[in-house]
């Protein structure tokens, strides 16, 4: 009961934070940041559940790891006489705030804030136990050179983080098969990793990758990694038998790791922010199903929806982001089939958007209970889903889209033709030459039309 | 001038009770039919009809009942088709039929038998006609609307079209041709003959201080008021209107070509005419025709039927031919027992004209003899919808009483029992589950039996006896239907 009543607080204090910096303007001042944390600590200390973030079992550690792990790419910075360095205050209040929701996971690399992240980090966390906060560094590709160099850079890494392991040890941003085999295999450096990991200064081994399919098909069947990071969002999503081009190829690389059952960790779910700014009218159908949520909400639950998927990483680069996220993955669902067809339409794709593949045919023909199938079918794909309606969240349409969904379904079909007349008899199953499982979407359309009734109290029985 | 005023109110109260019954507007005038408010003790609509009356005669047969109005209506096209135009005579009042039919219904009331009040009580002629037959031609209609919306914007909702109550067809049907006939060629006869709430305030209007009184100074006896009179009610010869039997129509005053006729006072005129010209009317019958003594038994009647009807929640003589005194049915919730249900309810089917999903339909035998006519519930046609109260709020008779929603969703009417002997599960393997997915406040559950298959279970505490189950029940009889409750 509690749990429920301060759940709704937290929410309403994302929420009102939300609300707060969109009217205010675009991004809060320093001081009003710090205060909304300081709030929001307050909060948990006084004893308040503040919701945490959905988790996911890592089986390479036994452990359950947040959906949302924490990047340590753009922390909050400030001028000193340094320079920009990064504005620890600020920064471990952001730490905190991540931890309190559940957030567990922490990523950070060599190259993060010129090197000043991994020492931010180690910091930030030390209050922590340390096998409560997962940490995950990366072997800085780009300038390694020698198997000597590596040793170094790797203690300099423990010791920057003040920690004694890795939970997550990465080969940072793989792009060719060249420079792979020069470093890792000839130059023994894949071999010196392992032997770390033996030695359980690293728990899990794995890479981040940023090359082509190929090449990831033959990291993959090279050796049998922990876990990888790839890039996998819905926009660079190839289907099965599409050519990947460019970035779009993270269908590819998601199938192979399900084909070897690697677990994945996601970067740039958001595909660096872009598919939080949609166009107009790819935003209005999203918008349309489900009114309330951002457009990064609908990009994280798609990869949260994802089978495999461990954790997530999304540059959190302000406030703003870091508390959408946080609701977001507090609450989280998976997408269902009609926001996921959603997703399609939004990008254009029309052709697989429709809600139940039916051809009208009436195959099916005749229902023993005198079920019009394809009449409720084709009712719920022309004037349910496009109007904005989700069979799977019927409680999401306003009353007004109910009405008048209910008026088509009543004035369209006599009472005994309507779905409620539905046994799940299963005599239509294997007419149909769609393979649409009938009855099941009949009775979820029928569940659907009951509570429009009972919601708006137009009678339809 | 006051006809066109009496038409104009009759328009508009025709309006408002057919909208009623159409379920367009919440029924409100539907509480001011005489008898159905006399048994729901709806003592301010009694007292204000009875003053009314009191004060200009019976202006509620002619602007508040819908029969009336209706006749008015088949008898003007009456006037309107025939060139011959049928021109009416005074006859005198036939006391007997009338106020033997009075006194029936006060003893039927007394005695708690509904079938005499439902048979002549006008309001509710006319509440079946609509319901049973005009409803059909106007779904009919209404639906071809809604096809023709549909292309634009869904507004217009289809009404489910359901077989025809049989026997309730022909017994309006009966009533509809009968009294069409009756008023196209005798006008208010009905009125003054056999209806009940007529000879009624007919006893009060009798009295009643405003009346049509013929100025025997002026009048010339041509005789268009009397031939035009749908009452029969004038008699030109002795120069009275017989106010017991007028119905406030007006016509007389307004065709009158000297303006003799006029709503006067009672006695004034009269008298002081009486008194000029007393020899040439030296028959004059002791005032209007009627002697003292039965205008004594007339009153002690219709005060009698009053003071039944007020009666009724506790009939003085205990009902001797099938009141159902111990019997049980399933009735719609915010009706107390049986005997209460069918000693109140005049069979208007408003509630079956209301009711969405159809489940309120008019009774053959199902209930009794003496509750023939009266609604109850089919769940082969339908289920009493969980958040609907519209029968509780529209009945006027306090037959079935206002319950307000969340009482009506907590209110018991039945309880479902299963028979699995019946049930698709048991017969043809299917796992249907329909009732336990449509029972409104999950008194249903599918619990595994030791054949490894999932029977329904009904929880009887929980179970409303809605009869969503046994409207959803595809079997044939259904497997699981509702009974009375036992208590």
């Amino acid at each position: 009961m509690s749990k429920e009543v301060s759940r709704r607080t937290f929410l309403k204090i994302l929420g009102g934070g939300l609300a707060g910096m969109a009217a205010g303007g675009a991004v809060w001042k320093r001081h009003e940041i710090m205060a909304f944390l300081d709030a929001d600590k307050a909060a948990a200390d006084a004893g308040q559940d503040m919701g945490r973030v959905a988790t996911r079992y890592y089986a390479p550690l036994g452990k359950d790891l947040s959906l949302l792990g924490f990047g340590c790419m753009r922390l909050p910075t400030k001028f000193s006489a340094q320079g920009r360095v990064i504005d620890t205050e600020l920064g471990e209040k952001m730490i905190d705030f991540a931890y309190r929701h559940g957030i567990n996971y922490f990523d950070t690399a060599w190259f993060y804030h010129d090197g000043q992240s991994e020492g931010f980090i180690g910091q930030a966390l030390k209050k922590y136990l340390r096998d409560s906060v997962f940490l995950a560094d990366k072997m800085p590709t780009p300038i390694l050179e020698s198997l000597n160099q590596a040793k170094e850079i790797f203690q300099t890494q423990l010791d920057r983080c003040q920690v004694t392991y890795f939970d997550n040890y990465m080969l940072h941003s793989l792009t060719s098969r060249d420079e792979f085999e020069r470093l890792y295999i000839q130059n023994g450096i894949l071999e010196y990793l392992r032997q770390e990991k033996s030695r359980g200064r690293i728990r899990c081994l794995g890479f981040s990758f940023h090359g082509d399919v190929p090449f990831f098909q033959y990291l993959m069947d090279l050796y049998p990694w922990d876990f990888c990071m790839i890039q996998l969002n819905y926009a660079d999503w190839n289907d099965l038998g599409e050519a990947p081009s460019g970035s779009r190829q993270a269908g590819d690389l998601y199938r192979k790791c399900r084909e070897k059952n690697v677990p994945i960790f996601v970067m740039e779910p958001v595909k660096g922010g872009n598919l939080a700014d949609l166009p107009a009218s790819s935003a209005a159908i999203l918008k349309e199903l489900h009114p309330d949520a951002s457009l990064a909400s609908w990009a994280l639950r798609w990869v949260g929806s994802k089978d495999g998927v461990i954790t997530m990483n999304s540059g959190m680069s302000n406030l703003e982001q870091v508390l959408d996220n946080v609701r977001t993955m507090s609450g989280f669902s998976p997408l269902s089939p009609a926001e996921e067809r959603a997703i399609q339409r939004s990008m254009g794709k029309n052709a697989d958007s429709m809600a139940i593949p039916c051809t009208y045919c009436r195959y099916c023909d005749p229902c023993p209970y005198g079920v019009d199938i394809a009449t409720v079918f084709q009712l719920y794909n022309r004037f349910g889903e496009p109007a904005g309606i989700d069979m799977a969240h019927p409680d999401r349409a306003d009353d007004a889209k109910k009405r008048q969904f209910l008026t088509r379904y009543q004035n369209n079909l006599e009472r005994t033709q309507r779905a409620s007349q539905c046994t799940a008899c299963k005599t239509c199953l294997p007419r149909c030459p769609q393979h649409i499982p009938i009855s099941k979407n009949i009775r979820a359309i029928d569940d659907m039309v009951q509570q429009f009734s009972r919601d708006t109290g137009k009678v339809v029985i | 001038m006051i006809q066109k005023g009496r038409i104009f109110l009759s328009w508009l109260t025709m309006a408002a009770v057919l909208l009623s019954f159409g379920g367009v507007v919440t029924p409100f005038l539907t509480r001011w039919q005489f008898l159905p408010a006399l048994l729901a003790s709806n003592v301010l609509a009694i007292a204000v009809i009875l003053l009314v009356t009191f004060f200009c005669g019976r202006l509620y047969c002619s602007v508040l009942c819908p029969l009336g109005i209706s006749q008015d209506a088949i008898y003007w096209l009456a006037k309107r088709r025939k060139k011959n135009r049928r021109k009416f005579t005074f006859h005198k009042e036939q006391r007997w039929v009338r106020y033997g039919i009075l006194a029936a219904v006060a003893l039927s009331l007394l005695m708690g038998i509904s079938l005499v009040p439902v048979l002549v009580d006008p309001y509710s002629i006319f509440g079946r006609i609509v319901t049973d037959i005009l409803a059909v031609p106007a779904s009919y209609v209404w639906n071809g609307l809604a096809g023709l919306s549909l292309g634009w914007l869904p507004i217009i909702s289809k009404v489910d079209i359901l077989p025809l109550a049989g026997p309730a067809v022909v017994m309006a049907g009966v009533y509809f041709l009968v009294l069409s006939i009756l008023s196209w060629r005798y006008g208010r006869w009905y009125c003054n003959t056999l209806c009940p709430v007529g000879t009624l305030l007919g006893t009060v209007s009798r009295f009643s201080l405003f009346r049509p009184i013929i100025d025997r100074s002026r009048c010339v006896r041509c005789g268009q008021c009397e031939k035009i009179c749908r009452s029969s009610c004038i008699d030109v010869a002795h120069g009275i209107v017989d106010s017991s039997r007028c119905v406030d129509c007006f016509d007389c005053i307004s065709i009158c070509p000297k303006g003799a006729l006029s709503m006067s006072r009672r006695g004034r005129k009269q008298s002081a005419v009486e008194r000029t010209e007393e020899k040439e009317a030296p028959e004059m019958p002791e005032t209007e025709g009627i002697s003292r003594r039965d205008m004594l038994i007339t009153t002690a009647v219709a005060a009698g039927t009053l003071a039944a009807g007020l009666a009724r929640s506790q009939p003085l003589i205990p009902g001797l031919l099938g009141t159902g005194k111990g019997k049980k049915a399933v009735l719609p919730p915010g009706a107390l027992s049986l005997t209460d249900f069918s000693q109140h309810c005049t069979a208007c089917h408003l509630c079956v004209s209301r009711c969405p999903s159809k489940v309120l339909t008019p009774a053959v035998l199902e209930n009794g003899i003496m509750q023939m006519g009266q609604p109850h519930m089919d769940f082969t046609r339908g289920y009493c919808v969980y958040n609907c109260n519209f029968c509780s709020q529209a009945c006027p008779a306090g037959a079935i009483r206002p319950l307000q929603m969340d009482v009506k969703q907590q209110t018991k009417i039945g309880i479902a029992r299963y028979a699995q002997f019946h049930c698709l599960i048991a017969r043809e393997g299917i796992i249907c589950g329909n009732c336990a997915r449509h029972c409104p406040v999950q008194a249903i559950t599918m619990v595994e039996n030791r054949d490894g298959r999932s029977y329904p279970k009904v929880d009887g505490s929980r179970c409303i006896g809605c009869g969503s189950c046994e409207y959803h029940c595809p079997a044939h009889p259904a497997a699981i239907s509702v009974s009375p409750m036992r208590s």
